[in-house]
């Protein structure tokens, strides 16, 4: 994909970052999120409220009752937590006018009421995402992405393509999911599951933790109401080799981040950290390095993964994940990989070990994957 | 607003009939079966076989038997192919695959096989990987008067410049009756490109209003019928 002047993506105009909310196992609040990752905690824990469950894993990353009480309907879990992040970016945004503002929402399942349990959820996005829309009075256009674990950073793609097509002015993009035992037994049914605390890129991985979040991020055509970081570009990929595995060499993961690049205009020697996507299945976390050491041309930026801290929080991961490395980049600092000790993954992939201060850090590329061989990246420009 | 792109191609499945703009044209009951058929289905239709065709949720089915019927294959080159985007919409999402997990899981006999068609990027795989298509994804779930979503963001892909060519599907497959849904059987899929000069479509852009994928297979319907 080339970057001629006349190519459409040489003239696309930059999509700001305006606002950030989060709910996460931490609790509530971005940055109580920020801060526990750069602390190097873990909201993995022995399972509590998702304790009766039936499933190969003693641990998830759930909401502590002090944000989801445990008396809350079911149904309520995800409007709650959604509507929490949704207030938090908004505010920091400056509470834009919400009567053109839109949402692009994303979540595997959204809310799974009507399949288990009473409600009318049925695990379709659209009816969480209008149920939003409606309670937080929005007037923009309403869509629901659902691609798996890789549905927040093709949400905010969709986002920014609309931003930059002019179509809108700003965009609520948030993403959410919750625990059910539908999902934690369907990772279990596939072997996915680490029956402990999950370790990314480790040798002795054994598969993924779950967990629940909601990340929001406002995103804006001006740049006066930017906190200080762009989208500067997007790319998207499909492996086209199998639907809930990786293809083996990483090249899905790494033809999305190289089309990112291409669409922000860099190359590869201008980023200056990695988010991974780092799910801790054997599979994933091998094939993510292979694809990134060659994209990189053997060696790596800096590189972390949080899930060991946060969990999976599948359709929230790659919002979580994105206002993590706008603070990475924030911070001039990539904080270390949770739980990693020996490593058996590519060996140009740089796994930070602790906390280590950047001299420069002005882009950084995120990515994910996701069922179907959904593959997408993210060029953010502090 | 930039020219609308081009349709190259089209193709359905419903309850009466698979058709496609690669002369497919074959009714359910010339194949002896129900929308969206069984494990032979394929076969039977395109007289080759499809090796996993048969372990395929039906929504998968559904979409697979459109995209074949509407002949990319044979129109995109597989240079063409690895870069064309792929975008899926669908209000029903998986909700029979939702509900024979959920049934087994109450049962005690959790049934692995089907929990990744819970998810709806998953039908868009069982297509990319099939056609070779490695352009960038999109899976929308979209509210019944949102029809015609996947053709926008389409557009909206090769306007962008994020792609060249793009697939824009439909699909809303449900055997089994829900509280709020009725049993049904669709899938519509439109292979578009880049206005240019030189391509000539097989439909006209079906613009803004409501469910513009009926007015492509009513199209299709036309084609079928003058060909």
């Amino acid at each position: 994909m080339s970057n001629s002047p006349s190519d459409p993506a040489a003239t696309r105009p930059r999509v700001h970052i305006a606002g950030r909310g989060a709910v996460t196992g931490f609790g509530a609040g971005t940055a109580r999120f920020v801060d526990a990752i750069f602390a190097g905690e873990t909201a993995v824990l022995p399972r509590r409220r998702t304790a009766a469950f039936d499933v190969p894993t003693t641990v998830a990353a759930e909401f502590p009752a002090a944000v989801v009480p445990d008396e809350m309907p079911l149904d309520e879990h995800a409007l709650h937590v959604a509507r929490l992040a949704a207030h938090e970016a908004l505010a920091e945004a400056g509470q834009p006018s919400r009567h053109d503002l839109g949402l692009v929402l994303a979540s595997t399942k959204g809310d799974l009421t009507g399949v288990v349990g009473a409600g009318s959820g049925f695990g379709q996005p659209w009816r969480l995402a209008r149920r939003l829309a409606a309670s937080l009075e929005l007037g923009g256009d309403v869509i629901a992405v659902s691609c798996a674990c890789a549905s927040g950073l093709v949400a905010l793609a969709v986002a920014a393509r609309r931003l930059q097509a002019g179509q809108c002015e700003r965009v609520l993009v948030l993403g959410v999911d919750v625990l059910y035992e539908f999902v934690m037994a369907g990772f279990g049914s596939l072997h996915a599951l680490d029956p402990v605390a999950c370790r990314p890129f480790d040798a002795a991985r054994r598969g993924v933790s779950l967990g629940e979040g909601a990340g929001a991020i406002v995103l804006s055509r001006h740049a006066h109401e930017s906190i200080g970081v762009a989208v500067l570009g997007h790319g998207g990929a499909n492996d086209a080799c199998h639907v809930t595995g990786p293809d083996r060499q990483g090249a899905g993961i790494a033809l999305a981040a190289q089309r990112a690049l291409a669409s922000a205009s860099v190359t590869s020697d201008s980023i200056d950290l990695v988010h991974l996507h780092g799910t801790a299945t054997v599979a994933n976390d091998a094939t993510e390095a292979m694809g990134l050491v060659g994209l990189f041309g053997g060696q790596t930026p800096p590189a972390f993964g949080t899930k060991a801290q946060t969990g999976h929080t599948l359709g929230a991961a790659g919002i979580l994940e994105t206002i993590a490395t706008v603070a990475a980049l924030a911070r001039a600092t990539v904080p270390r990989n949770v739980a990693l000790e020996a490593t058996d993954v590519a060996a140009g992939l740089d796994l930070v070990r602790s906390p280590r201060a950047l001299s420069r850090a002005t882009n950084a590329l995120k990515v994910a994957s996701g069922f179907g061989g959904v593959q997408a990246a993210l060029v953010l420009q502090a | 607003m930039k020219a609308p792109p081009v349709i190259l191609a089209v193709g359905a499945v419903d309850e009466s009939c698979i058709t496609g703009t690669a002369g497919v044209h074959v009714r359910w009951s010339e194949l002896g079966s129900s929308a969206p058929g069984t494990g032979r289905t394929f076969r039977a239709v395109f007289g080759r076989p499809d090796e996993t065709f048969r372990r395929l949720d039906r929504v998968s089915r559904a979409l697979v038997l459109a995209s074949t019927a509407a002949g990319l294959d044979g129109l995109l080159s597989p240079e063409a192919r690895a870069g064309c985007a792929l975008v899926v919409e669908t209000c029903l999402g998986c909700l029979d695959s939702d509900l024979r997990f959920a049934q087994s899981l109450g049962t005690g006999m959790c049934d692995g096989p089907v929990f990744p068609y819970t998810l709806p990027s998953t039908c868009l795989g069982e297509i990319a990987l099939r056609h070779g298509l490695r352009g960038p994804s999109v899976c929308l779930s979209i509210a019944p008067e949102a029809s015609g979503l996947a053709l926008a963001e389409a557009r909206n892909l090769l306007a962008a410049g994020d792609a060249e060519h793009a697939l824009a599907c439909t699909v809303d497959v449900l055997e089994r009756m829900a509280p709020d849904t009725p049993a049904t059987c669709r899938a519509v899929v439109a292979l578009l490109a880049r206005a240019r000069a030189d391509l000539a479509p097989v439909a006209p852009w079906p613009g803004p209003g409501a469910d513009p994928w009926s007015r492509l297979t009513a199209t299709l319907q036309h084609r079928t019928r003058t060909t």
